[in-house]
Order: C-alpha cells, then sequence, then structure tokens
C-alpha cells in the first residue's frame, strides 16, 4: 500500500514538472536604443510585480484514524507543500505571462534560446554586463533561436 | 409566523387510547401524515404531506422576498447633486472552458490625469485618497436589469476623473480610457463585451480537458494565460431600456479621453482595453458622439417602461 502511495506521488510529481517547468527565452527588437530596452524591461518588471500571490486557502486533509497523530500532522505537511507548489507555480506562470504581453505590446519578439546561454547571463555578478548582455541579444538584426509565440 | 407554533397539547392526539377512551379500544387511531422537524412533535403549519409543506414553505418564502426585492428597486432615487455611471456589460462566455458562462464585470477607478495613473498609485503618490473615500469600483453585482446575455449597471460614483481600470483580475495598464463624472450628471458608459484575448489558432478548453488538468496540474488554466479585453458599442435600441429611476432624467455620454497608463494594481494579467488587435493605434476603439446617446435618451423616454 505504501509502496503504491509512493509511486502515485511520484508521478503527480513527474507529471506536474512540465507544468512549472522555465522557459528560457529573450526579447528582440531591431534597432532598439539601450536606454528604451531597459526602460521598457523595468515598466513591464514593475507590471509583473503587481501580480499578487495566489491564495490557495487552508488545506483540509481527513484524519486518518489508523494514523498516529504524528502520522496525520506528516500528511498534512505533505499536502500542504504540494498547495504551496501548484500555488507558487500559478504565481510565476501569471508573472510571466505579464511580462511577455508587456513586451509583446511595446514591439518586442521573442525568441527561444538554449538555457545554457541564459544560464551564463544570469551568472554574472555585475548587472551592467548582464543588461548589456541581453541588450545586444534585444537589439540585433539577426536574432537566433526559433521565434515563439507571445 | 404563528404557524410555526407548536399545537397545544390539548389539541395532540396520541396513537394510544386516552383516559377517557378507556383502555377497550381495540386498534391505535392513524395519525395525519405529517412534516415535523422533531419526531413526535406536530406543527401547525406542516400538517399534511411533506411535499405540500414544502410547497406552502416555498409561497410563503416568495410572498416575502419577492415584494422585498421590488421595493429595493423601487426605492432607487437619483440624488440630483450626485454623479451617476451607467453601463451594460455583456455575459463573459468561454472564459476558460467550453460552454462557460459568467456575467461580465469592469472594474473602474479614480484617476489621475497629471500624474498619469490610478489616484495614491506609484506615479501619483500625492493624490492617495482617504481610507473613507471611493477608490475603485467594481460594477458586477446588483445590476438593475439582467438578461440571458448582460447586465445593466447604475451606479453613485464621486465626481472625479474615471478610468476602465480592468475587467476581472485583468489590469488595462498598457492603454485604457478615463472619462469624467461631473456633480448632478448621468454618464452613460455604453455597452462593453468582455471576451478572453486568446492568440490566433487558441481557445477554451473543453469540459474533460479542463477536469484532466485539476486533476494532475491543480488548476484548469491553460498552459499560456490570456488576459480579458473589451469591446465596445454606445447602448442602442436593442439594448435595454432605461430604468423607472432615470425616468425624465437626461444622460450624458462618456468623454472617453484613450491612452491612460497605469499600474497592475488589480494583482492579474494586464493588457490594452481593446486587446493585442489595438496595438500601435491611437484610438483603441470608436467613441459614441453625443448625439446617439441622445437619440438613446429620447427613444427611451418615449416608450413605457417595463
Amino acid at each position: 500500500m505504501i509502496v503504491r502511495a509512493c509511486a502515485l506521488m511520484a508521478a503527480a510529481v513527474l507529471v506536474s514538472a512540465p507544468a512549472a517547468a522555465r522557459d528560457y527565452y529573450y526579447f528582440n527588437k531591431p534597432g532598439v536604443t539601450r536606454d528604451q530596452y531597459v526602460a521598457d524591461k523595468l515598466e513591464c518588471d514593475r507590471l509583473a510585480g503587481g501580480v499578487q500571490a495566489a491564495d490557495i486557502g487552508p488545506v483540509y486533509v481527513q484524519q486518518n484514524p489508523n494514523l498516529t497523530a504524528g502520522q496525520n500532522a506528516l500528511a498534512v505537511g505533505i499536502a500542504s507543500l504540494f498547495a504551496g507548489l501548484i500555488g507558487g507555480g500559478e504565481n510565476r506562470k501569471a508573472m510571466r505571462a505579464v511580462e511577455r504581453t508587456c513586451m509583446a505590446d511595446k514591439g518586442y519578439a521573442r525568441y527561444e534560446v538554449d538555457k545554457p546561454v541564459v544560464r551564463e547571463i544570469e551568472k554574472m555578478e555585475d548587472v551592467d554586463a548582464r543588461i548589456e548582455r541581453y541588450f545586444a541579444l534585444a537589439a540585433t538584426d539577426a536574432p537566433v533561436g526559433v521565434r515563439i509565440k507571445e | 409566523m404563528m404557524w410555526f407554533v407548536r399545537m397545544p397539547a390539548s389539541k395532540n392526539r396520541s396513537v394510544f387510547p386516552s383516559a377517557d377512551e378507556g383502555p377497550g379500544r381495540a386498534k391505535s387511531r392513524l395519525l395525519p401524515r405529517r412534516f415535523s422537524l422533531r419526531s413526535n412533535e406536530p406543527l401547525v403549519f406542516a400538517r399534511g404531506s411533506g411535499f405540500f409543506s414544502i410547497l406552502r414553505i416555498f409561497t410563503l418564502w416568495l410572498a416575502l422576498a419577492l415584494p422585498a426585492a421590488a421595493t429595493a428597486k423601487d426605492k432607487m432615487a437619483i440624488d440630483p447633486a450626485a454623479a451617476y455611471v451607467l453601463v451594460e456589460i455583456e455575459h463573459l462566455k468561454d472564459a476558460v472552458l467550453k460552454g462557460t458562462t459568467a456575467p461580465g464585470a469592469i472594474t473602474i477607478a479614480r484617476y489621475d490625469p497629471v500624474g498619469g495613473d490610478v489616484r495614491g498609485g506609484d506615479k501619483s503618490p500625492g493624490t492617495l485618497l482617504g481610507k473613507k473615500e471611493v477608490l475603485r469600483i467594481v460594477l458586477g453585482s446588483k445590476p438593475v436589469a439582467k438578461s440571458k446575455e448582460a447586465r445593466l449597471y447604475l451606479v453613485q460614483v464621486p465626481a472625479d476623473t474615471w478610468v476602465i481600470e480592468g475587467s476581472g483580475t485583468t489590469a488595462f495598464s498598457l492603454g485604457s480610457r478615463t472619462f469624467t463624472a461631473a456633480p448632478g450628471q448621468i454618464v452613460d458608459l455604453g455597452r462593453f463585451h468582455p471576451s478572453v484575448d486568446w492568440l490566433e489558432g487558441e481557445g477554451p478548453k473543453d469540459m474533460a480537458s479542463g477536469l484532466m488538468g485539476a486533476a494532475f496540474f491543480g488548476s484548469v488554466n491553460p498552459k499560456d494565460l490570456r488576459p480579458i479585453k473589451l469591446d465596445w458599442r454606445p447602448r442602442g435600441a436593442s439594448d435595454f431600456p432605461l430604468p423607472p429611476a432615470l425616468a425624465g432624467k437626461t444622460l450624458v455620454a462618456a468623454d472617453y479621453a484613450e491612452g491612460a497608463k497605469f499600474g497592475n494594481y488589480l494583482g492579474g494579467l494586464v493588457n490594452r482595453i481593446g486587446g493585442r488587435a489595438t496595438r500601435g493605434q491611437g484610438v483603441v476603439s470608436p467613441v459614441a458622439p453625443a448625439s446617439d446617446v441622445a437619440a438613446r435618451v429620447a427613444a427611451d423616454q418615449s416608450e413605457p417602461t417595463p
């Protein structure tokens, strides 16, 4: 029984993983100036920051009389953890949707990029250097990668 | 309310013979069927079968509730010194799942045209309103008229410049329209049609996909969330007649001004009021000429109100 429950839980995690998976992309608008790009990105980040955390409400788990109080508490904890993960995922999804809608509204197209490229940029400790890399991707006339929908 | 009072003990009949009758009766009598909240405690009002008792309760509820509702509408009096908005909002259909319908809702907020933000917002902190002052109004409940397609709202508002801030949890932060409501004015905002701003080739899930999503991902939302947009047109002769409270009153068309931007204060997605199809356009959607509303008002006043 326990093995079956664990297998079900693992399956649930695997199935829900794609929903939480992150897309790696950048925005491109040929010819945009650095100041304009920074202003646009800041404005869209500000709007995305307005997304409120999803209210998942209290988590109810029926008390199992066959379990001890500690095991019941553990069950509630696990259920709350999963509910929190789902709520956090919805929140991040909404923030990304706001950013994408806002940047598209300002004329930017979205291009998919390999994970290492984004990872490398995000590892840069110098913020100006990081912005410079993203700006280079944003302003180029020959964007690399596949254009993806808004 | 006296129907709910229990019968006096003398009126109660027992299945057992009384002391006067003596023990000689062979059979106990059949009691009439009763609908009782507590066993062995017959209610005068509830005498009869359960079905008819429920019918009586329902009739009583109708008799009490309906006049009260009618009175609430009839009591709506227009303050000649106050500002009002009249708006018709169509239902939101196929929002997430195919075949679903929900009443459409619009949020309006007080706007600072100088600072370019909702009053008290990030770009307009100096216009912060007092705690008891109304900052935003959600037009989504207590309609003055409703049909299968739309609802009509008439709401008193503080005189000010207002912006159509959003619909549902979508804020039209990327571009919306403002209007002014002056004291003594009844401003006709027209008729709005909310819908999801899908990309080409996208659409609502069918019920089975939605239930699968809810079961495995904890949400019926699509992978890519899409905001709401509003289509607009002036109210016409085929729409709701003016409510009785506005009989003989003069309405003014909203003096819409386009291009208002502001922060995302509704906590959800953002969009332009007219959706992605209106990007790059100076005017979001056509504005009703004042003559349309004047003609509409004249037509309403010549027709008998229901």
